[in-house]
């Protein structure tokens, strides 16, 4: 008989702000279907039942309020506590009472959403995903009891909404800034755990706020508050959290930041940071390079200008010199500049490249279509004598014994001790002698045998096939054996001499990225045939690490111990050389579509120099305007892109990570 | 009597535009430091936060602070007009929303300068949208200026932004310049680095929103929304 009563009570309480909710939350669905039928597709709504759904937390916490807050009037609140009427019973009844007017709420948009589509569109709505809505509607449990609790504790409807649904955005968002303020605690728990985890304590806070709330109200615990105090401890809250977020993901100092003006050919060719000698220079794809020496001193990117024009004699010198590269008619270039080498011998800087050639020939395919295929006929490694900025062709070295028709000739580069250069072509590997006079000649060749990088259970010690060049040192051929078989998808990104690899004193080691963790491993012997590693430890990425695109296709290398991992917006440090395990140094993000990274290069003193490709959009008054007002704007999207954004280079100057 | 009624609503109204002031600084220095999202995108995430935040904190008590404490007896007793009441509270809230973001915008400049955003391009934006959050608080003033408690003004200053907004999406979407023209939002369109915005702005490459005619619209509401406010306040008699 209570039961009925209260219930009867509660709707009649609740009707106006229940109907209030249910106008705000179909406002839009109802806009889109009036807008659809305008167009002419029928009155129905699909795309914008997910935004409305948005405001179901909001709207759970003002049910809550309004549930409450009359009951918790003075005089009222006297009144029904006189009645012989237990705060056990008429609490849980007003709460799961104004939770199933909540939940009715939710279903509002997304009911009109199917019904709609199914009598208008003539279809079933596949837009809104099961999970959101599950989502949703957790969510707004957690927000209706929250703010049932906060009313019962603060008893004013427009407080107790704001403080509960500050609370509520809290419990929410602060599983995922955790480690609080720690930058190195991991959670090596799987995606369902978490997940689980997660739901259990959001369902938790819930029960937990309903519980007190019962608790409060029988006690009658009251809150005092004032609007001064509350929006202060709102800030400080939302500041806090904010501050945790920030110290996982972006606790890497920039010193100093310098746009750098390179040639852009097309905003397509990649452009890297090259060290020559004692100068870095910016180089693109196809060879052409700044004329910039980037120095890093004092904390500050300085940008020396090279005034070195060639003279008419080193031109002339190139054009001379290019008939010793000349090869037979017929045969395409095709040369990748990034995958080149400087080498330095006394006063003279060479460039080292390979320089594959084919022929293209039309074939049908087995769908008897006609298409070109190329054939790879000659393989040349190549020098170049650096003279005021310009390469002057040298020396050349047939590697065509090396290639297979069909197969494009993968190739790599890698210095080594005493001007040793060791170079693999598909299975083949070779060393190569360049003389101090910058000639080149072939020491050795072998082929390698085949490997599996692939492990499949990393904790059982594995062996590796040592690249059989036996002119390279011991540790050189370690090196490269490692970074064959791990670096090898990365050739197309990462520059040739940058290695997994650490050595310390007796020790190696070396560092894999995956999907879940960073994984190092030790070689602990070697043989001629043969190195022995085994699996030391690992180091999960963390929540945020994991969301913010860090994964094994990341290009990433070891240097002075440390493992530098950076994709298009981010960079984080390890040091893999600590004893006892994987210590995160730092972290740098830009959340941005229009931000990636380049190139970056580790200075001598542990800074990090950023090369980024950022876009800028150009100002409303470089934009071609009309009189009467309209833009003129080109109907090709890449082309409009390329009118309103403007590609830029930066330079960017990190705080060496510790 | 104007300027002690000013005065009077200065000394009660000092500890917000501190609350704003402050938070909105500490709030540009930690996002301008850690540089998570570039300058510009901060600078109109800040933005955005501060055209909900800092109309509502001043919204929540300026009326219905009189009305619930039984002040407003003592105010209506003063020997002057109650539209230039009304006048003073609506000057106070509107110079010190315009220097909450002058202020901040001026400090986006400096932590910004040399940085990715063009020079003054920051500090545009953020008065962009302060004159957007003036407007929001002036239309406010039409719905809230009865309001008897702290969850009244809420409502009201809920039902505007939102209002305003499904407003603004039904001018994008049926393409109609003239509804586009009165929404307070529009004046963020003026930002020349919001891609997403100028893009719903555009319809077919022509642009939505002059800003010419943007202004004078704005203009005109404003003038209405003022005058049916005062209007409104004016004949507040239910507490008399």
């Amino acid at each position: 008989m209570i039961i009925g009563r209260v219930l009867h009570q509660q709707i009649f309480q609740l009707k106006w702000h229940l109907l209030a909710c249910v106008a705000i939350i179909m406002v839009l669905p109802l806009e889109e279907a009036m807008v659809n039928l305008r167009a002419g597709d029928g009155f129905f709504s699909s795309n914008l039942t997910g935004t409305a759904l948005l405001l179901a937390p909001l709207l759970a916490g003002l049910i809550a309020c309004a549930n409450v807050q009359a009951d918790m009037d003075e005089k009222r609140y006297l009144f029904w506590r006189a009645k012989p009427v237990s705060v056990a019973a008429i609490v849980p009844l007003k709460y799961v009472a104004g939770l199933i007017m909540a939940l009715i709420i939710i279903i509002c948009p997304v009911l009109f959403s199917v019904a709609s589509m199914r009598l208008c569109a003539g279809h079933r709505a596949e837009d809104l995903d099961t999970h959101y809505l599950v989502a949703m509607s957790v969510i707004s449990g957690l927000a209706y009891s929250v703010c049932f609790l906060t009313n019962v504790l603060v008893r004013k409807t427009a407080r107790a909404w704001l403080i509960g649904m500050a609370l509520t955005c809290f419990l929410l968002l602060t599983p995922f800034v955790l480690p609080l303020g720690i930058k190195d605690i991991v959670s090596d728990v799987t995606f369902l755990w978490a997940s689980v985890a997660y739901l259990s304590v959001t369902l938790g806070s819930a029960l937990l706020a309903f519980v007190l709330a019962v608790l409060a109200v029988k006690h009658n615990w009251q809150l005092r508050t004032s609007l001064r105090g509350l929006l202060w401890a709102g800030a400080g809250l939302i500041f806090g959290l904010m501050l945790l977020f920030s110290g996982q993901i972006a606790n890497i100092r920039i010193l100093d930041e310098k746009e750098v003006d390179v040639p852009t050919p097309d905003i397509y060719s990649g452009h890297r940071l090259e060290k020559q000698g004692d100068k870095t220079v910016v180089q693109n794809q196809r060879g052409l390079q700044s004329q910039y020496q980037i120095g890093t001193d004092g904390h500050k990117i300085s940008l020396n200008r090279i005034q070195e024009t060639p003279s008419e004699g080193t031109r002339a010198q190139v054009q001379a010199m290019a008939s010793r590269f000349a090869v037979e008619d017929g045969l395409i270039s095709r040369s990748y500049y990034e995958r080149g080498v400087y080498h330095k011998i006394g006063d003279e800087q060479y460039f080292l490249a390979t320089h594959p050639y084919y022929i293209e020939k039309q074939v049908t395919d087995r769908y008897g279509e006609p298409r070109t295929q190329r054939h790879w006929k000659k393989l040349y490694l190549r020098s170049f004598r650096i003279v005021q900025g310009l390469r002057i062709p040298h020396s050349s070295l047939d590697l065509s014994d090396c290639i297979v028709e069909e197969r494009y000739p993968h190739t790599s580069l890698r210095l080594a001790k005493n001007n040793l250069i060791a170079i693999v072509v598909n299975r083949h590997c070779m060393t190569v002698q360049m003389s101090n006079h910058g000639d080149l000649k072939q020491i050795e060749q072998k082929t390698m045998k085949s490997y599996s990088r692939f492990l499949v259970e990393r904790k059982r010690a594995f062996k590796l096939p040592l690249v059989p060049l036996e002119s390279l040192d011991m540790a050189d051929r370690v090196k490269l054996t490692v970074d064959m078989n791990y670096l090898r998808r990365q050739y197309f990104h990462n520059r040739l001499n940058s290695t997994l690899v650490h050595m310390h004193k007796d020790q190696i080691s070396f560092a894999l990225v995956s999907n879940r963790d960073i994984a190092r491993y030790d070689v602990i012997n070697w043989d001629q045939e043969n190195i022995y590693c085994q699996f030391r430890d690992a180091r999960p990425f963390t929540f945020l690490e994991w969301r913010l695109g860090m994964y094994e296709y990341s290009r990433y290398f070891v240097q002075n111990g440390n493992l530098y991992i950076y994709d298009r917006q981010a960079l984080m440090v390890f040091d893999i050389n600590a004893k006892r395990s994987i210590r995160k140094l730092g972290h740098f993000e830009r959340i941005s579509m229009r931000f990636a990274i380049e190139d970056i290069k580790v200075e001598e003193n542990g800074s990090i120099l950023i090369l980024a490709y950022t876009e800028q959009r150009r100002r409303e008054d470089d934009v071609k305007v009309e009189k009467n007002g309209s833009i003129l704007m080109p109907a090709d999207t890449e082309q409009r892109q390329s009118e309103e954004w403007e590609p830029r280079w930066s330079l960017y100057l990190l705080d060496t990570p510790q | 009597m104007f300027i002690n009624l000013f005065w009077k609503e200065a000394r009660e109204n000092l500890w917000k535009l501190g609350f704003c002031l402050g938070v909105s600084l500490a709030f540009t220095v930690m996002l301008f430091r850690i540089r998570i999202i570039p300058d510009a995108s901060v600078c109109i995430l800040i933005s955005w936060a501060q055209v909900f935040v800092v109309p509502l904190v001043f919204a929540l008590d300026i009326f219905s602070g009189e009305m619930s404490n039984r002040t407003i007896h003592l105010l209506f007793k003063v020997p002057t007009q109650r539209w230039k009441i009304f006048l003073s509270k609506y000057l106070l809230v509107m110079l010190e929303i315009g220097l909450i973001f002058l202020l901040t915008g001026v400090s986006m400049e400096i932590l910004g300068h040399g940085r990715e955003a063009d020079a003054g391009i920051l500090l545009k934006t953020n008065i962009l949208f302060g004159l957007c959050a003036q407007l929001l608080f002036a239309w406010f003033c039409v719905f809230g200026c009865q309001s008897r408690s702290e969850a009244g003004s809420l409502v009201a200053m809920f039902g505007v932004m939102i209002g305003w907004g499904i407003v603004l999406l039904w001018a994008v979407m049926c393409e109609v310049p003239w509804a586009a023209h009165c929404v307070p939002y529009s004046f963020t369109s003026w930002a020349a680095h919001m891609p997403d915005l100028i893009l719903i702005m555009r319809v077919s490459g022509e642009r939505l929103i002059h800003p010419g005619q943007l202004l004078l619209s704005q203009l005109t509401m404003l003038i209405i929304a003022f005058a049916v406010a005062c209007y409104r306040f004016v004949k507040v008699r239910r507490y008399l």
